[in-house]
């Protein structure tokens, strides 16, 4: 009756998948600290979700998916704000296991996309996955080079 | 079988009292007509005789210029939790309940060879189940695992929340009713730390993925990997506190919808930060990609982790724990990244960027050095600032992707409240903000009352 019964458990500790999310704009805004609220309320008003929200001194930058640039264009154009957009991007995840254990993900990806010669255009992460946002005709080419970085299974 | 599995961590057995209080726990479910196993973490924290920090320093006293094996260590840490094993069964067994104490590798748990941070592999639960059949309570050494060759190793951190979700999970082919309960000294998943809201609710129920996110933005209520082997077996998971009778906090695959306002579940924050920022305006993304991989590979080799990394045409930044900031500025310090050097064969040869956390001496040294190559190569300085004393605080909810708004509205909340924010970041369970630690108490009281988690 108790025939020994092995399972697996823990996931896979390091790298376990690498996901291609195509499709999305990339917005710089040039503002002062203090107008960057003001303009994430806009658009929230708009109800465009936007991805990657980086702050920075002279203004900030994000994402939006395509379906949303339209709005998200019309909405910055009734703003005085500098805005640069940039349509064609591909989001590359990188998702993990146990990511906080792990150190040197983050410089695995920048080593593997440098070799390929492809530019990252902004990032960002969570517990469970890195975030990089590349130009679209380059995203099959950074999955292909993460993939071969980590390979299925192995991690780090 | 009813098969419940309860985990009593170092708090829970660190006294003669404390234990007795817990062994009531496990009386009461075998009354209640569970079979029960125990997973019991070492006794007491940090300074007791018999706590793992304890045994770890008086391995490391022996000489401190050579360090010891790694497996010599896990066997000296796997200690403690015998110990403790042998001790809460034989008080156990003075509740009249047969018992027996087992080390992890006796209740079959394999691992990898991953000595201090161990994996587990595999458990071939046949023995526990043979002694539950025979009405024992089975007691189990937390945060450890044999190896095929034999080996005793340790989980890490987390290690007997793991041992304990792991077991359940195992346990479950032979139960027709299965529960994990952990037990530690806070009545359950609290809204947040109280001792900053001393109003913070204990959530009667959450998902997996949302105590998962908790856990990782820095609450202290169970560890991810237990939660993820538990959400990866449907085991329902209960976090209860020893010393009450509170009923404590379900944690399952699929919570009720809350009707707070983003369906908040909590307030977290983490611990202390730093945030650096990289200034690189005028510098084209392919050269400023190959600075950070320099950057990031440096940091990599040292073991130095970040979080929070941003990136975009106007620089890059990232945290670090306040702990390795200093090995961080030595690192960085007149760092030189050369790019394209003598693929030109005219003056400029190539690029060479300079780094520093601002104006640190390796960074003038360097200076004066380049600036003798100056005609012969294009150098840039990239002096970065440096924000000591900074945290990290959470929204924790039960899903954002795609939720427009999120964001604006914690932002606003804590504009309102004069939080001042560095950085932000998004999941699918949080938004979070990069603030001045001193005002995470003003930051965390603020979220907690704006989206209602008082109720």
């Amino acid at each position: 009756m108790f025939s020994s019964a092995a399972m697996q458990f823990e996931r896979t500790r390091g790298v376990t998948q690498v996901r291609v999310t195509p499709g999305l704009t990339h917005v710089e805004v040039k503002l002062l600290p203090d107008q960057r609220l003001s303009l994430l309320r806009t658009l929230a008003e708009q109800k465009i979700p936007v991805l990657m929200v980086n702050l920075c001194e002279s203004g900030l930058s994000f994402a939006v998916r395509q379906e949303s640039t339209d709005s998200c264009t019309r909405a910055l154009s009734k703003t005085a704000y500098d805005v640069t957009l940039a349509p064609d991007k591909t989001l590359v995840s990188v998702i993990a296991g146990a990511m906080r254990d792990l150190s040197g993900i983050i410089a695995q990806i920048y080593d593997a996309l440098h070799e390929e010669g492809i530019a990252i255009r902004q990032t960002s992460d969570a517990y469970d996955a890195v975030h990089v946002l590349v130009d679209g005709p380059e995203a099959e080419r950074a999955r292909l080079a993460l993939e071969q970085r980590f390979p299925e299974g192995g991690g780090m | 079988m009813r098969i419940l599995v309860q985990k009593f961590g170092g708090t829970s057995v660190a006294t003669d009292e404390a234990r007795i209080v817990a062994v009531e726990k496990v009386v009461r479910a075998v009354r209640d007509g569970w079979s029960v196993v125990v997973v019991v973490s070492a006794i007491g924290r940090a300074g007791a005789p018999y706590a793992t920090d304890t045994l770890i320093s008086m391995l490391k006293g022996i000489d401190p210029v050579t360090p010891p094996a790694p497996r010599e260590l896990d066997l000296m840490m796997a200690c403690g939790e015998i110990l403790s094993t042998v001790i809460f069964a034989q008080t156990v067994r003075g509740r009249d309940l047969d018992s027996i104490a087992l080390t992890g590798g006796q209740a079959g748990i394999l691992t990898d060879y991953e000595f201090g941070n161990a994996r587990i592999l595999s458990i071939d639960p046949t023995y526990v189940v043979k002694m539950l059949e025979v009405g024992k309570v089975v007691v189990v050494a937390g945060f450890q695992g044999l190896t095929a060759l034999g080996a005793i190793t340790t989980l890490g951190r987390g290690g007997s929340d793991t041992t304990a979700s792991a077991l359940a999970a195992s346990l479950k082919p032979y139960a027709k009713e299965i529960a994990a309960e952990i037990y530690t000294d806070v009545s359950g998943v609290k809204t947040a730390d109280p001792r900053i809201v001393p109003g913070a609710q204990t959530l009667a129920q959450a998902t997996y993925g949302v105590v998962a996110e908790m856990a990782h933005q820095g609450a202290k209520v169970v560890h991810p990997r237990a939660a993820e082997i538990a959400d990866q077996y449907e085991i329902p998971l209960w976090i209860k506190n020893t010393f009450d009778d509170e009923p404590g906090t379900l944690i399952t695959r699929n919570a009720p919808k809350n009707n707070r306002p983003l369906g908040a579940t909590g307030v977290t924050h983490t611990g202390k930060l730093a945030y650096l920022r990289f200034p690189t305006s005028g510098i084209d993304d392919s050269d400023r990609t190959q600075i950070e991989r320099e950057i990031y590979l440096l940091l990599a080799r040292e073991s130095i982790p970040i979080h929070l990394t941003s990136t975009g045409a106007s620089g890059f930044g990232f945290t670090v724990t306040r702990e390795h900031l200093s090995r961080l500025r030595e690192l960085i310090d007149g760092l030189i990244v050369p790019i394209d050097l003598g693929v030109q064969k005219r003056p400029p040869f190539g690029r060479i960027f300079l780094l520093g956390l601002g104006r640190g001496r390796g960074y003038q040294a360097q200076q004066t050095l380049l600036g003798r190559a100056a005609h012969l190569v294009d150098v840039k300085g990239i002096e970065a600032s440096v924000t000591e004393g900074v945290t990290l605080v959470s929204l924790i909810a039960e899903d954002l992707a795609g939720v427009p708004g999120a964001l604006v509205w914690m932002l606003e909340t804590l504009q309102k409240s004069g939080v001042t924010v560095h950085q932000t970041a998004d999941s699918r369970y949080s938004v979070s903000a990069l603030i001045p630690e001193a005002q995470v108490h003003a930051a965390t009281r603020a979220l907690h009352d704006e989206f209602g988690l008082e109720k």
